[in-house]
């Protein structure tokens, strides 16, 4: 098990060569220039280059990702062309915000969501079924901004129990969690519907039937646990995503992510900054993963051969 | 098919543990669907939106409804003049929603399927093999997911010129990766049952193994996918328009719509909402459709 | 048959949960009559009620975009430029209200020559950290602001800066400059303690000046902490808001939403659908600036068709600003018809276009090309532009202009600006003056945008007012520049932009200046 860990950890040495490797020569081919968008309309073309080699983008491409190699290899991921802040201290004044923000959605999204799934594959095919399956897809489809306007104005405005902005207070997190939660939350619970309807049709489950076991027990011990695999890789799919950053929540809630922060990097041709945010964010990706993997191993024994 | 056929294929035919009918056929499928009435339901919407799609020229013509504008008209709540009111250049919103059908349902379908097209592949090679083969896709498939999706569509568009086509590559690089780590759990999931390693030990070949006996029994979680992503891209696409890299104008486009409608959400709630229902039931249809589809195509329902 | 009806159940069920919620929120549902628009600009109305709480010392502000610098020379944004106006001074300030050069740091200057100026120095100004302004530290910064390439034109100008005693400043420029003492006023010229400097201070962390208020903390992404220096020089200006908040809210709605909850007191910027709702609140108060910042329709005029007068004049008579700023602003802008935006004592709209589609199709008629084989691509790099070009497009069909549109991202449109394949773009522009303005019209731009115009003629009459020393004889000069840039339509003028800004009513003695920055100093509750 620990060496499987440990393999799966050495694993993400390539992956990380990969992405950055994919991230950096994405930025350069991008069009824009950076030394132009920081001087602003008035620079002379004698400026920009006069720029341009002071931050060293004039040197060969490869020279410049092996130099970014090199700092990364020392924890140093640069300095942000934008601002002229370390990378790290930009990102670390974030991330705490953008994970404490996907948890907690992803808490709304599983309560919310496993309960419908669930329901759904028990009572498939009736209105129940129907029912929770919309209340699911309002959410995927629902605008997003919509949603956050409307709580804001009932829970903010009327009711006046959370802030309409920001991460000031700890019921901050309230609103942006349930917006960002109700939009994650239908493929959680359509999947957990398909594979539950999948499930409860075997073998197994008719047997614990004929056994006379309980229609709760056998929904909850037998099918929910073997049913959970593609719900699993799901939720697992769906909090890295969320570790990304959700830029759309993050601007309606003024929410300090690192979602916005990397648009605004993408958009400025910052590419420290973006570059900084993409190897956290394959970091967190690649950790997550390994967890999804080592939960299957935990939910379905048969899966436990892979660990070698 | 009866005629000339190969000694092995006849072996396999006798031990089809996963019994798949091979008969079953198109025919039979489409009634076991019409046995669900949900499905029916979704079927008949989304014909009907194909209809309304095709037809959008009849029903409203394209360069007077939806291009001339008439600003004194802007930003009119529903009436019996405009169903779905103005938008804030005073075109009719009815109009532009079903001459936005049209390019949304294409943009849906043709990012979802190559997605799902080269996604399915990659996510059931590296479910089946595991070891190195496994390693090598997903860890692929980690670069492209963890690479933004409005970062790669700036790139693309940069490279190939902003356009429908490379709208629909962008989406679809973005979905790829998703798939494959779906359908390789999938996979994973079925692949050790008795039936498969049965076919395998009899020889049935590889590519047939996956083809015929592994991905008919986990398509479940692929078709629900399959739906939800459709729904996904159609909103992806609205975060795109923001970057120039969606539609042009005045080209009308759902996500478009949607996005567009965000300024005026608090006093014009319909310009967003009426597009993002049109959304939501488009998806909710294909769901149910989808959800008729699995069961159809089950082979332990027959 | 229970079951054939779920789409349709469901599609209601939905619906309804829609309203519900919209219901639950007090909002959408039968909105049909919108009260119209009311486009008087109001005034501060002290006297509303939801007045000032009493004793209240601090003041939160909601901002769009948080500013990349604290420092002065770092940068060249407007947001920026409005921290550095809490924390800096400069030795001459732009009066918010009238635009005009006012001495600050400086209690007097004298023009020596063409090219020589002195300026004596306020005695007893304290910076931050307790130390003494001196002439040594004037020098210091403004040598300091020179080693920034972005400064260049605002500082390029100064040959020499020397600190004749403790209290006088000797500036000599190359060649003679009547911008120079707004060149001062401008945030590059703030003056900085000559012991930071030296010892190589991070200004965006640490910014140490002689401003109204002190820095407090910088939360990244959050806020911005500002409060009230005790020691400020200038009775008359030092601050009444004790602790002044940014904070960073992207989106519009929110903004408005911040402010109705009182979660904010002062919202920076407003969005434009949301102006009649905050103008019938009374516990709000609605500032309305007309701004000096125009936009206008850039156009290639050296390879592509519009190097032809005749199309150009077709396609500024073409195009109708007040269905623009109807539907792409809410109505709230101002329909622009001069090259150079009115506003400034030298501002004019002689000679230029008003809609007119008759006089369109004559000058289409004497320009004699095909309509058909021009294609007039229009750069967009935000929303607003994107849904000003959809609209000129629809009135440019109409004389058989055939119009696409590309929005873009800003780093990408900027660097198209700066290439000759650039057919159009929609481009904003706001200087500090009239003269700063006119420069548009010389040849030398051409270096940052090398599709924009070079006329001869034009370049000779900017040259001469630059160096023209006499007020009354350049204010002639420019009035020439502008009439007859306005007669050869180099540019089509679409709207000058409106600032909106709203505050708490009761929050007193809000000064907005129509370049658009805000005078912190002179509020209070």
């Amino acid at each position: 098990m620990l060496r499987y860990i440990g393999k799966r950890i050495l694993y993400m040495i390539p992956v990380l060569l990969g992405v950055t490797l994919l991230v950096f020569f994405i930025m350069h081919l991008a069009p824009g220039n950076v030394a132009a968008m920081i001087l602003g309309e008035n620079a002379t073309a004698e400026q920009i280059a006069e720029l341009e080699h002071e931050m060293g983008l004039d040197r060969p491409l490869l020279a410049q990702y092996a130099a970014y190699l090199g700092g990364l290899l020392r924890g140093d991921l640069g300095t942000s062309y934008t601002s002229g802040e370390s990378v790290t201290a930009k990102i670390m004044a974030c991330f705490p915000y953008t994970v404490r923000l996907a948890l907690v959605a992803a808490v709304v999204s599983v309560l919310l969501a496993l309960p419908l799934g669930i329901l759904a594959a028990v009572k498939q095919n009736t209105w129940v079924d129907n029912v929770s399956m919309v209340i699911s897809l309002i959410g995927v489809s629902m605008p997003i901004f919509w949603l956050a306007v409307m709580l804001i104005l009932l829970f903010s405005l009327k009711l006046g129990w959370f802030p309409v902005y920001g991460a000031k207070s700890w019921n901050s997190i309230v609103l942006p969690a349930i917006s960002l939660g109700f939009m994650n939350m239908a493929s959680i619970a359509r999947t957990t519907r398909s594979s539950m309807v999948e499930t409860l049709r075997q073998d197994y489950i008719r047997t614990a039937y004929a056994k006379g076991l309980s229609k709760g027990a056998i929904v909850i011990r037998h099918a929910f646990r073997n049913g959970m695999l593609p719900t699993i890789t799901v939720i697992g799919l769906e909090i890295g995503q969320m570790l990304g950053g959700a830029v759309l929540t993050e601007t309606v809630f003024a929410w300090p992510g690192v979602g916005r922060m990397m648009i605004q990097a993408i958009n400025g041709r910052d590419t420290p900054t973006v570059m900084g945010c993409i190897v956290l964010l394959t970091v967190c990706f690649s950790f997550v993963n390994l967890i999804v993997d080592l939960l299957y191993g935990v939910v379905d024994p048969r899966v436990r051969t892979m660990y070698r | 098919m009866e005629v000339g056929k190969r000694n092995n294929k006849q072996r396999e035919e006798e031990l089809d543990f996963a019994s798949i009918p091979k008969n079953s056929g198109f025919k039979e499928t489409f009634f076991r669907l019409c046995r669900n009435k949900a499905a029916v339901a979704g079927m008949v919407f989304l014909v009907l939106l194909i209809l309304i799609s095709v037809f959008a020229d009849v029903l409203f013509d394209y360069q007077t409804t939806c291009v001339d504008q008439t600003i004194s008209q802007r930003l009119q709540w529903p009436s019996a003049e405009h169903w779905f009111g103005t938008d804030e250049f005073g075109r009719d919103l009815l109009a532009r929603v079903v001459h936005g059908s049209r390019i949304s349902l294409s943009i849906g379908v043709a990012a979802v399927a190559f997605g799902l097209l080269v996604g399915g592949i990659l996510g059931a090679v590296a479910g089946f093999f595991g070891g190195m083969v496994d390693n090598v896709i997903m860890r692929a498939c980690d670069v492209f997911l963890a690479v933004p999706m409005m970062l790669m569509a700036i790139v693309i568009v940069a490279a190939l010129g902003a356009s429908i086509t490379n709208l629909v590559v962008a989406l679809a690089i973005s979905s790829v990766p998703t798939f494959a780590r779906i359908v390789r759990s999938a996979v994973l999931g079925v692949r050790d049952m008795e039936y498969v390693e049965a076919a395998r030990a009899v020889g049935v070949k590889t590519g047939r193994t996956i083809a015929r006996y592994i991905l008919p029994n986990c398509m479940g979680p692929i078709i629900v996918q399959t739906t939800l992503r459709i729904a996904a891209t159609i909103s992806n696409t609205a975060a795109l328009s923001f970057l120039g890299l969606g539609v042009k104008p005045p080209q009308p486009e759902w996500g478009a719509l949607l996005s567009s409608g965000r300024e005026f959400i608090r006093d014009s709630a319909y310009l967003a909402c009426i597009p993002g229902v049109c959304i939501m039931l488009t998806i909710l249809a294909l769901n149910l459709l989808g959800d008729g589809l699995r069961d159809a195509l089950d082979p332990r329902l027959k | 048959m229970k079951k054939s009806l779920s789409l349709k159940r469901c599609a209601a069920f939905l619906l309804a949960a829609c309203m519900v919620l919209s219901l639950l929120a007090g909002c959408g549902g039968g909105g049909g009559e919108k009260e119209p628009s009311n486009s008087t600009p109001s005034t501060g109305n002290p006297d509303a009620s939801g007045g000032a709480p009493a004793g209240k010392d601090s003041l939160t502000v909601a901002l769009t975009d948080e500013p990349d610098y604290l420092s002065t020379c770092d940068h060249d944004s407007l947001m920026g430029v409005q921290m550095n106006l809490l924390t800096y001074n400069g030795l001459i300030r732009i009066d918010m209200e009238t635009l005009s050069p006012v001495c600050d740091l400086a209690e007097s200057y004298t023009q020596d020559s063409d090219l020589e100026w002195t300026f004596k120095l306020r005695e007893g100004v304290k910076f931050h950290n307790g130390e003494e302004l001196t002439a040594a530290d004037v020098a210091a910064s403004i040598q300091y602001a020179q080693t920034f390439a972005a400064s260049a034109i605002y500082t390029g100008s100064m040959e020499k800066v020397e600190a004749l005693d403790s209290n006088t400043v000797k500036i000599t420029t190359s060649a003679p400059t009547p911008n120079l003492l707004f060149d001062l006023g401008y945030h590059f010229n703030f003056i900085l303690p000559k012991s930071l400097i030296d010892s190589g201070n991070d200004f965006s962390a640490n910014p140490v000046g002689t401003g109204p208020w002190k820095f407090v903390s910088w939360d990244k992404g959050n806020s911005i902490q500002f409060e009230a220096f005790d020691g400020y020089f200038d009775a008359s200006r030092k601050a009444a808001i004790q602790n002044l908040e940014f904070v960073m809210i992207p989106e519009g709605s929110t903004r408005t939403m911040s402010l109705e909850a009182g979660d904010v007191d002062f919202v920076y910027s407003v969005a434009s659908s949301d102006i009649d709702r905050l103008r019938s609140d009374e516990s709000v108060t609605v500032e309305q600036v007309v701004s000096v910042e125009n936009f206008f329709l850039f156009l290639n005029t050296v390879t592509t068709a519009f190097e032809d007068e005749n199309l150009r004049k077709a396609v500024a008579y073409a195009i109708n600003r007040e269905d623009i700023v109807a539907g792409a602003l809410n109505g709230y802008g101002t329909p622009s018809y001069s090259c150079v935006s009115m506003g400034y004592a030298e501002s004019t709209d002689e000679g230029s276009y008003t809609y007119d589609v008759d006089k369109a199709k004559e000058y289409m008629a004497a320009w004699g090309g095909d309509p058909s084989t021009v294609t007039l691509d229009i750069i967009c790099s935000n929303a607003t532009k994107t849904a000003i070009a959809t609209i000129m497009q629809n009135q440019l069909s109409a004389i058989g202009i055939n119009v696409t549109i590309n929005e873009m991202d800003s780093a990408t449109y900027q660097e198209q600006m700066r290439t000759t394949d650039l057919v159009s773009a929609i481009v904003s522009w706001s200087p500090a003056n009239a003269m700063t303005y006119v420069q548009r019209f010389h040849s030398t731009r051409r270096q940052n945008t090398p599709a924009g115009m070079a006329d001869a003629h034009m370049d000779e009459l900017v040259e001469e007012m630059n160096t023209t020393m006499d007020a009354g004889a350049r204010t002639g000069m420019i009035q020439t520049i502008i009439r007859e840039s306005n007669d050869r339509c180099w540019f089509v003028p679409i709207y000058q932009v409106n600032y909106f800004r709203a505050h708490a009513a009761g929050l007193q003695n809000v000064v907005c200046s129509a370049t658009g920055y805000v005078d912190f100093c002179t509020m209070h509750w």
